[in-house]
């Protein structure tokens, strides 16, 4: 028996729950992480990539604020691409392949070379509270370990099933046991929880592909790398190609005709599934109008064959996930090393947490990643730093963090997770922000590093190269304001982009904001411009051109801030509440919105609820 | 999301104060059942209730509870809440008219606990509730307030959701718009690469549809502000004396020297019912007089703006020249041309069917008064006719519509001009808002809802 103290326990080696310790320990809070199993740190459970649309600004601010999964990619990348970069500054977002054993250890290696912060390997069955507050943690093997908090991110392991065809067995990735005495600590303690499911597609041996048949995708050049202390540097691994191809006909009548035994369709998981990440049965049944559907495929590392099928999720029988690989070109010949699989998995309903990710039951104790019905590598991340920091802050006795729907996309997932809750798998969209262009990846560290700082998370390296992008952003757009261009200088490119060409001198900021003028490509006309690198010249250019609109949305700013001003006290007694239907007062004493602002986003509310909760309180 | 006044129970008599036979008394809130259980008793034997059944007629008594006094013999309606009109439990009490029992009858339900409505509060609560949008709301008022019969017709048809109809299929088509935007932004792996020009289209036709309602605003401020009558004909036909005898009072000189009038008369009467701005105009002829050129000139301007055109002719002489010339000046606007052969009492020297291609010919004298009513009724008819509008338009609705279209518009400039999904998506939104702010709603989650019910979206 060990009865060891620390200011902060994390239960689970993922991606929150390394971003979770990883905050504590670095803000000085003895810290232990708890993992079923060492060797599956910062593990890729299913395809071998970080970002992507949404995603790309989830790791950005993650970093800004001082984390690891930013870094790690970065080291550990085999491929990096910008998506979106005609659909907007706003949106464009960073993607990579990562060589997936490398990424693994690469974690495993901040993990353990973080001082304050301790490992080791074990089985968390308990909970341990006094009712009110979170004391500590005891594992299978009858340890007990005691703490000021405790942040709780076991991923898809609580009370997991797998499902392959008709056959079906508890697990939290294949060949991996499930964490179930958890789940029933936390049920015990008063925590309410659903099921959902995800899935995964097979792995294939690459050299039994014809890649020949498929489009081939390459890394960007330069390569964007994700980390802002990695700006404009080169990735440090070799990088490598991705192929795409696509569904048959064949291939769905395939589906068609074995859907029967399907696990997911045959009724036994009753999880719901995600509308963005469809299994390939979900695809061809509920859009049969689609000819094919888009196959994406992904090296697993460097120093293996083995490639990850993306558009092949499934949970047929394995006979038949060999004979829809087969009906795709290219992998008529196709080995497949580890099959596709569906997984259905406990989540607890996040509305029973706080913006700061702690548990409105159980003080002291936070939740991060999949268990608050996330789904995604990065939105795991992105609440394993805020659970690992307020943790420390808690265990520091200090004020925690909230961040806003205004400041991070961090702050949209969050508030749309414990205000409104979710009934199927919570995926980041851009679509989601409502102040969308504030929040790109560009200024991540415009908008975060000083709170990162501030808490002490952001080190002096980091800080340094902060500072040091920040006056150069500030004097480059100095520099684009006062700076003439004249016509013999620029016409000529003006022209070749298909803009009128000038008269007179002109000063050069009025040519960025026309659409087709990119700063970059200035740099050879330009000498001044040289002094600044991309990532400078970017930020500047996106500031130019969408003034007008990102001023407009700093006025909706405005008027969020004041209805989140109107603050709500924690104890009303909404059953108390005149003129609420019992609908909403069951979801008001369950959700305790913070602010008026936060009450008008839950979902049913409408402004005769608000008027009565105002009311109640005048009177009270 | 407006935060109002709080929630309490209302009261009010609706119906108006003075004489009547009977009267209305209204009450709204969460005390109205507690309230009815203590002053109405039911039947002749005064038996208290306990429980209403929603939506039955009740026959009763209201009594004040202090001292048993009974105050008059009712019917009572209960509704449930969310089923009644402002989505509260409410009750109408049917009583005796005139100055006292309904006044009665409101102080008591005030002694128990209610207040007294502000104006509209009813409806405001309906619309708090979620029971009628804002188009709706300002119906009511307009049905309450009209003071014509078209006004009346058009509320009515909001009121019944026509307009708020066209708004959300409106909203709709932005939505959709968005969704594609959103899908393509978001879902760049999986979505279907949707082709800014079909963006492009799809807003053009919203933009038509704008430009096409704005038009019913015009229409809706002639309804609101009365149809434009406008008389003319040549000199000395007698238009001033139709103008002064369709006002009833002398509003324009007669005299008979052709030419008095000069310079056009507005004015603004009622038949029956109904709005009119009557127009009287210079008479039409040749004329070498610079002065009565410029007056003729401004009659054939208001023939343009006319909504009724009233065209005189003498019945007790030939056509002239100058009456071709009118003839020929009204020959496309057929439809809307009332042709009044005036005179009457002098003679008939021209003969009636040689208007056949008018629908509509009126035989008068205005001097002995003879055939006036017909003409009125038969302006009434033609205004009931000219009623082509679909959308009863107010100001609040067309300023909306004014910054929907003009985000609308920018959001095709920055297509053409090349520029990019996230920008145009803000000005899509925008219109969005504006729509929105029509019918008195505003939302997000929508939009997304919107993209998954079209798309087949992987990961």
């Amino acid at each position: 028996m060990l009865y060891e103290k620390y200011d902060v326990i994390v239960i689970g080696g993922g991606h929150a729950g390394v971003e979770a310790a990883l905050a504590s320990a670095r803000l000085g809070c003895k810290t232990l992480l708890i993992t079923m199993n060492l060797d599956k740190i910062g593990f890729m459970s299913c395809n071998p990539s970080i970002g992507g649309i949404g995603k790309g600004h989830l790791v950005k601010e993650i970093d800004a604020l001082g984390g690891e999964m930013g870094l790690a990619i970065d080291d550990t990348g085999i491929q990096f691409r910008k998506l979106n970069t005609r659909k907007g500054k706003a949106v464009t977002s960073t993607r990579a392949q990562a060589d997936k054993l490398r990424y693994q250890l690469r974690i495993k290696w901040a993990v353990e070379n973080c001082p304050n912060l301790q490992i080791r390997q074990g089985t968390v069955t308990k909970i341990i509270t006094d009712g009110k507050w979170v004391k500590g943690v005891e594992t299978d093997i009858k340890e007990v370990f005691y703490a000021k908090a405790v942040v709780l991110a076991p991923g898809t392991f609580l009370g997991g099933l797998i499902f392959i065809g008709d056959k079906s067995f508890p697990a939290g990735r294949l060949t991996e046991q499930p964490a179930n005495l958890i789940l029933e600590s936390l049920k015990e303690l008063g925590f309410q929880t659903g099921r959902f499911k995800t899935g995964t597609g097979p792995r294939l041996d690459g050299r039994t592909i014809n890649f020949s048949v498929m489009d081939v995708i390459e890394s960007d050049d330069p390569a964007p790398l994700f980390s802002f202390k990695n700006m404009n540097k080169k990735p440090k691994l070799p990088q490598v190609a991705c192929y795409i191809t696509y569904t048959t006909e064949e291939t769905h009548r395939i589906i068609r005709e074995n859907i029967h035994l399907s696990a997911m369709y045959s009724g036994r998981i009753k999880g719901k599934g995600v509308r963005y990440c469809p299994s390939l049965e979900d695809k061809v049944m509920k859009f049969p109008e689609k000819e094919r559907h888009r196959i994406f495929l992904e090296p697993e590392g460097l120093d293996t064959f083995e490639i990850y099928v993306n558009g092949l999720g499934n949970s047929l029988p394995i006979d038949i996930q060999e004979k829809l690989v087969h009906s795709v070109p290219g992998l008529e010949k196709a080995e497949i090393l580890r099959p596709g699989y569906a997984i259905e998995y406990e989540y607890v309903f996040p509305d029973q947490l706080n913006h700061t990710l702690e548990t409105k039951i159980i003080r002291g104790l936070f939740l991060a990643g999949q268990i608050n019905g996330t789904t995604g590598y990065e939105e795991a991340a992105g609440q394993g730093i805020i659970a690992g920091i307020n943790a420390a802050l808690l265990a520091k006795e200090e004020e925690l963090l909230v961040i806003d729907r205004t400041q991070a996309y961090i702050g949209v997932m969050i508030d749309d997770l414990v205000t409104k809750g979710t009934d199927e798998a919570y995926r980041i969209f851009t679509s989601r922000a409502e102040y969308r262009l504030l929040l790109r990846e560009n200024n991540a560290d415009l908008r975060l590093t000083e709170i990162g700082k501030k808490i002490g998370l952001v080190d002096d390296e980091r800080w340094e190269i902060f500072q040091n992008r920040k006056v150069k952003i500030e004097r480059l757009l100095a520099l684009v304001k006062k700076l003439k261009v004249y016509p013999g200088d620029i016409n000529g490119y003006l022209e070749r982009v298909g803009t009128s060409p000038i008269r007179e001198a002109t000063r050069l900021v009025e040519l960025i904001k026309r659409p087709e003028v990119n700063l970059r490509d200035l740099k050879i006309i330009i000498d001044e411009l040289s002094n600044f690198s991309d990532d400078i010249i970017d930020e500047v250019e996106t500031e130019i051109k969408y003034e007008g609109y990102i001023e407009r949305q700093l006025r909706e700013v405005e008027q969020f801030r004041k209805l989140e001003s109107l603050k709500l006290p924690d104890d009303i007694n909404y059953w108390e509440v005149e003129g609420l239907s019992t609908e909403l007062k069951e979801k008001l004493s369950r959700i305790k919105p913070k602010s008026i602002g936060q009450a008008m986003r839950i979902s049913g509310m409408t402004p005769a609820a608000v008027t009565a909760i105002q009311s109640y309180l005048a009177k009270k | 999301m407006s935060i109002n006044k709080e929630l309490d129970t209302i009261a009010a008599i609706a119906t108006p104060t003075g004489k009547g036979a009977l009267a209305i008394v209204r009450i709204s809130g969460p005390l109205t059942e507690s309230i009815i259980r203590e002053v109405f008793r039911k039947g002749k034997s005064l038996a208290k209730m306990d429980k209403f059944e929603e939506r039955k007629v009740y026959y009763g008594f209201i009594v004040d509870p202090t001292n048993d006094e009974v105050i008059d013999e009712v019917t009572l309606i209960f509704y449930r809440a969310p089923k009644s009109f402002t989505g509260e439990d409410m009750a109408e009490i049917i009583s005796h008219g005139g100055l006292i029992v309904p006044n009665r009858i409101l102080g008591l339900l005030i002694k128990l606990g209610a207040r007294v409505a502000e104006r509209g509060e009813f409806a405001k609560r309906a619309f708090l509730n979620g029971k009628i949008d804002l188009i709706e709301a300002e119906a009511i008022a307009n049905i309450i307030e009209a003071r014509n019969e078209i006004v009346y017709r058009c509320a009515l048809e909001n009121l019944k959701g026509n307009l708020s109809g066209k708004f959300k299929e409106l909203k709709e088509t932005l939505l959709d718009v968005t969704s594609d935007i959103e899908a393509t932004i978001d879902f760049e792996e999986d979505a279907q690469e949707v082709d800014v020009k079909s963006i492009e289209e799809k807003l053009h036709k919203i933009y038509k549809t704008i430009e096409e309602m704005l038009k019913d605003y015009e229409k809706s401020r002639i309804i609101e502000t009365g149809l434009k009558v406008v008389i003319i004909g040549k000199p000395n036909v007698g238009k001033s004396s139709l103008l002064n005898a369709l006002l009833e009072k002398e509003r324009a000189i007669v005299t008979d020297i052709p030419g008095t009038t000069r310079d056009t008369i507005e004015e603004t009467t009622e038949i029956d019912g109904v709005f009119f701005r009557i127009i009287d105009t210079a008479g039409i002829r040749k004329t070498t007089d610079p002065v009565e050129k410029i007056g003729v000139e401004k009659s054939l301007e208001k023939l343009e703006e006319g909504n009724i055109i009233i065209a005189m002719f003498d019945i007790s002489e030939e056509l002239g020249e100058d009456d071709k010339f009118i003839l020929r000046l009204i020959d496309k606007k057929k439809e809307n041309v009332i042709v009044v052969l005036n005179k009457l009492d002098k003679g008939e020297k021209i003969k009636e069917d040689m208007f056949e291609e008018f629908n509509s010919v009126i035989k008068l004298s205005v001097k002995e008064k003879i055939g006036l009513e017909s003409l009125k009724k038969k302006i009434k008819e033609f205004s009931l006719k000219n009623e082509n509008i679909k959308y009863y338009i107010n100001e609040r609705h067309y300023n909306c519509l004014i910054r929907a279209k003009s985000f609308i518009e920018r959001g095709i400039e920055r297509i053409k001009n090349k520029e990019l999904l996230d920008i145009i998506s803000v000005e899509v939104k925008e219109a969005i808002r504006s729509i929105e702010e029509i019918i008195g709603e505003i939302t997000t989650e929508d939009i997304l809802n919107s993209i998954f019910s079209k798309f087949c979206i992987g990961k």
